[in-house]
This record gives structure tokens, C-alpha cells and sequence, in this order.
């Protein structure tokens, strides 16, 4: 069974928000919902400053807050490492957006509380998903962490990575490369 | 039923409340003042406020049916009858805030034992069912059964704050709530809420203006006074280790509060309301009568309503600053109330005051007797 995971590389964004877009575009989604986002970070004092642009989204947890707060299972952790959420189990408690460190979750219409699912139809298909497969500049390389071989295996091993919040514990699923 | 101007004011209320919830019901969350950053608003902080009144009310009533405490006897059906109607209210305004109550089925079908939230249902369900079984005894004088009963219910209720306590303490993304002392808070604060109802249920029998409920005014009066200075301790607590520590989140919230956008409802409307004038009036009383009582029972309540509502915002105001170092300036959350929102809080109130209007009605039924033998016997107190 694979272990999906995620690669970023920060400093390959040059910020076009395509990720944004195509992720918008496959799921539907509606003008004021985003499942992913770019944080916009300044660094150094003028004139000695630079732009980090940071790709944040749902971070797939392996301890994953809203796992454990959910009342129905609505909200589970999949073999395959994807946090998904099942709508029809979804009592609209809004206790996983409460518990969620990184803001990841946007309620919906039917007032379930959605994020990034990475697309496992695309998957399925042996495809990335939408926001991976878009990105021209390759910032977030998507693989499976249990095959050794695997591309993502490869770069974890050449680069310095961290993840984000670390100190709260959710052993998030997200890699990104130190500069 | 008894048709009177508090009954069409109740009415009133609850028609309010309900046309509150059919706007919530048809537009979604776009009627309510939530947000992605601020998923739990006012009605989160209602459904607390309601419960942690019963569950407060069910503890005083305990120091008279389990410790044998005089003062509280007299008063001690309608405490045991308040905590119902006002958990009957909570209840009413968490149905609302729900947003797919109707896959509730899934509670039972695939529960996560690991969720406060479901733990919330049995606990809170075993409760209301030790309450009301307590309250049947004591409308019908069942004097044997009661104290067993009335132990029951105390720990029941005191297992479901604690049950509320990790509901917020568990949630490690928001410092200001995360800790082990939030079920110490929630019992706490709850059976200061129930204080101030009693003194206000003390109020309304007052006409009565016997020996015994004398001494409950003035039990009451030593109660009020001792929790104010506990809840004192807790301020002060809280805010000097929040200002000491300065802990990214913790800090940030409590500065909300002590000086930034909720710093009115912090100062006015929490700490004036609910503490500060409500001790200067049983203090500076020269002889505390029922009516002072309740008043400052009255303005109590109010202030620990902004209690719960500025503790849910404060510990979602501070954004989450996931990639911003912690130190950064603080650009806090918007939030905001809307009068749907408002509309249900009154709602529960009207619902609890209409319950409390038809309690002949309800002993009636409960002692299964006539309302006109019931009146020969003087048994209807309120
Ligand atoms: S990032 Fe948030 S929503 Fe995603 S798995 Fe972790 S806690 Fe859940
Ligand atoms: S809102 Fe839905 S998915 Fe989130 S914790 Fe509640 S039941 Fe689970």
C-alpha cells in the first residue's frame, strides 16, 4: 500500500496561484472557498529583504487533530495517509476546524467543513493531483514514502526538509526544503 | 395553561428564536457571523452558557439534597427545575448551530469514542435522565429515594463539565484554550452561573417571604460572595501567567481581551457585570434583601453569558500564524454576531421562561393530581 506524500520546494513559487485555480477548477469549488493557499512571507530588513512564497494546504496529518475530534468518523485517515472526509456522516459540528493548527478546512454550502483530499480519483488513474500536476515550476513533487525508489524518496534524502508546526505533533504528511 | 403578560413575552421570545432558526436554517452559515477562522461563535458560547446554568443550578441544589443544607431545600424543586428548562434550551440552540444534524444517525452507527464532542451526547443524555428522575422524587416527596438520586445527578453532572473541559482543553492548535486546568474552569464557572440563578430563583419566591426562604437569601449571599472571590483567583491566575509567559497564542488572546477588540466586553459586560457591580451590591446592602439578591444574581448572569462568548472568541481570535514567525505583529480575526444568532440566545431565554411559567402545569402532570386538588393542598410553590 502507498503512503502519499508531498515534496515543496519554496523557493522554486514564483506565486501565479496556478495551483490554486486548477485545484478550484477540479473540485468545483465556489468564489470564497480555497483549499489551498499561498502564504506570503518577508524576510530581512530593507534593503536587505526577500520574498518566501509558501504553498499551504491540508498538511494529511498522521496525528491528524481532526481525526480524533471528529464524533462520526466523518473525518478519517485512509491507509494510503489521505485525511478524507465522508458528507454524509458530517454532523456540521465544526470541531475539526476548530482543532485543524493549520486552517486548512473551508466550509462548504452544505455547511461541511471540505479541504484538499489530493484527489484520489487522479491518483487512481496513476495521475498527480490537480495542484502537482499543474505547477510549472515543479514546486510540489507528490509521491509515495513507503516505495523506496520513488522520485519523492530521492529528493527527501538530498535536501534538508521540515515541516510545518512541528511542536504541535500532527506529523504532518507536507515536506518542505529549507533554503 | 396560564395565559398572562409573561407568558405572550415568552412566546414572543421563542417566536423570535425561531424565526432566527429558519433564517439559519435557509441560508446556512451565511446568517450566522462564523467564519473559516472562527468556526464556533455565539451559539457555541449560548449552548455552554445554558448547560453550565443546570448543571450549576443541579450542584447548589446538591449541597441541599446531599448535605443536608436547610437554606437550599426551600428553593431546591425550583433549582431542580430550572436546571431542566435551561438544559432543554442548550440543547434547542446546539440543534441550530448543527449544521447536518440529521446525520446524527452516524453518532451511533460509527462513533469515535476519542471525540469529546461525542462523549458530550451519553454523558449530558444520562444527566437529563438522573435530573428529571431527582425532580420527579422531590415534586412527589419520594424522601428515601432523593439523596441517592441527588448524588447520582451531582456526579453526572460535575463527569459532563469535565466532558466540556476537554472539549476545548484537548484542542492543541488554540494555546488559550488548551490545558489541563479548562474542566477545573468549566465546573467552576458553571456552578457560579448556577449561583446566580438560584439567587434570582430565590427572587421569584420571595413572595412567599418565609423564615425559611430568609435563610436562603442569606446562604445564598455567603455562596455569591465566596465564588466571586474564587472566580477572582482565577482571573488572576490566568492573566498574570498569560502575561508572564507570553506564550505565542495565549498571549496574544489575553491582550484581545485586556486591551484589544474585546476588551469592552472583557472589562463592561464580563468582569463589571458578572463580578465587580454584583459584589458591591450584596456588600454595601445594609440588610440583603431578596430583591438585591436577584439583582445582582440578574446582572451575574448576564456577565457570565459575555464570560462564555468572549472564552470562545478569545481562544479564535488570534490567528493561527502557521508559517508567520509567532513574534510578528498580530493582526487579529475579525468577528461578529448575527441578529439570528442574538434571536436564539433570546429564544432560549423565552424557552426557559415559558417552561418555568407552565410549572403548575408540569406538577401537575408529574404528581399525576387534579389542578384544583393540588391548589387545596398549597402544594404549587411558584
Ligand atoms: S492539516 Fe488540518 S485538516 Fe489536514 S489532516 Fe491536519 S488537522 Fe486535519
Ligand atoms: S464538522 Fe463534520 S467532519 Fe468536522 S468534526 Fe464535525 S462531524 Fe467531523
Amino acid at each position: 500500500m502507498a503512503k502519499y506524500g508531498l515534496l515543496v520546494f519554496p523557493e522554486r513559487c514564483t506565486g501565479c496561484t496556478a495551483c490554486n485555480i486548477a485545484c478550484a477548477s477540479h473540485n468545483q469549488l465556489g468564489l470564497d472557498v480555497s483549499y489551498n493557499r499561498l502564504e506570503f512571507l518577508e524576510k530581512g530588513t530593507y534593503p536587505y529583504v526577500k520574498m518566501e512564497i509558501l504553498p499551504v494546504q491540508c498538511q494529511h496529518c498522521d496525528n491528524a487533530p481532526c481525526v480524533s475530534v471528529c464524533p462520526t468518523q466523518a473525518t478519517y485517515k485512509r491507509e494510503d495517509g489521505i485525511v478524507e472526509i465522508d458528507a454524509d456522516k458530517c454532523i456540521g459540528c465544526k470541531y475539526c476546524m476548530a482543532a485543524c493548527p493549520y486552517e486548512a478546512r473551508q466550509l462548504n454550502e452544505k455547511r461541511v467543513p471540505e479541504k484538499c483530499r489530493w484527489c484520489p480519483e487522479m491518483l487512481e488513474k496513476g495521475e498527480q493531483p490537480a495542484c502537482s500536476a499543474t505547477c510549472m515550476n515543479e514546486v510540489r513533487l507528490f509521491g509515495d514514502l513507503e516505495d523506496p525508489n520513488s522520485q519523492l524518496n530521492k529528493e527527501l534524502a538530498k535536501h534538508e526538509v521540515y515541516q510545518l508546526l512541528e511542536a504541535k505533533g500532527t506529523k504532518p504528511s507536507i515536506f518542505y526544503v529549507k533554503k | 395553561m396560564k395565559i398572562n403578560k409573561w407568558t405572550i413575552l415568552s412566546a414572543a421570545f421563542i417566536l423570535f428564536g425561531l424565526a432566527g432558526a429558519a433564517n439559519i436554517f435557509i441560508h446556512g452559515e451565511h446568517a450566522m457571523g462564523t467564519t473559516n477562522k472562527i468556526p464556533w461563535g455565539i451559539l457555541i458560547a449560548g449552548y455552554e452558557y445554558f448547560v453550565g446554568i443546570s448543571t450549576g443550578l443541579l450542584l447548589v441544589a446538591a449541597l441541599g439534597y446531599v448535605f443536608h443544607g436547610k437554606a437550599i431545600i426551600p428553593i431546591g424543586k425550583s433549582l431542580l427545575m430550572f436546571a431542566i428548562f435551561s438544559l432543554i434550551s442548550g440543547f434547542a440552540i446546539l440543534l441550530v448551530e448543527l449544521g447536518n444534524p440529521l446525520n446524527f444517525i452516524h453518532y451511533f452507527l460509527t462513533p469515535n469514542f476519542t471525540s469529546p464532542i461525542w462523549w458530550m451526547a451519553p454523558l449530558y443524555g444520562i444527566y437529563l435522565l438522573l435530573l428529571v428522575t431527582l425532580t420527579v422524587f422531590v415534586v412527589r416527596g419520594n424522601q428515601a429515594l432523593i439523596r441517592p438520586f441527588a448524588i447520582m445527578t451531582a456526579v453526572s453532572a460535575i463527569v459532563a463539565l469535565i466532558c466540556i473541559g476537554f472539549l476545548f482543553g484537548f484542542i492543541i492548535a488554540r494555546p488559550y484554550w488548551n490545558g489541563p486546568i479548562s474542566p477545573l474552569y468549566f465546573i467552576l464557572t458553571s456552578v457560579f452561573s448556577g449561583i446566580a440563578m438560584a439567587s434570582v430563583i430565590a427572587f421569584l419566591q420571595e413572595r412567599q417571604k418565609t423564615r425559611a426562604n430568609f435563610e436562603s437569601v442569606k446562604f445564598l449571599r455567603m455562596l455569591s460572595l465566596s465564588m466571586m472571590g474564587v472566580m477572582g483567583v482565577i482571573y488572576i491566575g490566568k492573566t498574570f501567567v498569560g502575561l508572564y509567559g507570553q506564550v505565542p497564542g495565549k498571549y496574544e488572546s489575553l491582550l484581545a481581551l485586556l486591551t484589544g477588540p474585546l476588551s469592552f466586553n472583557y472589562w463592561v459586560l464580563e468582569i463589571s457585570l458578572a463580578i465587580v457591580i454584583p459584589f458591591v451590591l450584596i456588600v454595601s446592602a445594609r440588610k440583603l434583601t431578596a430583591i438585591k439578591l436577584g439583582l445582582a444574581g440578574l446582572l451575574s448572569l448576564t456577565g457570565i453569558f459575555f464570560m462564555r462568548f468572549n472564552m470562545v472568541i478569545a481562544g479564535q481570535i488570534t490567528p493561527l500564524k502557521v508559517v508567520k514567525n509567532p513574534a510578528e505583529e498580530t493582526v487579529f480575526n475579525l468577528f461578529s454576531v448575527t441578529w439570528s444568532e442574538w434571536a436564539l440566545i433570546i429564544g432560549g431565554i423565552g424557552i426557559m421562561a415559558m417552561l418555568h411559567l407552565q410549572r403548575e402545569l408540569l406538577e401537575r402532570i408529574i404528581k399525576h393530581k387534579p389542578a384544583a386538588e393540588l391548589k387545596r393542598h398549597g402544594d404549587v410553590t411558584l
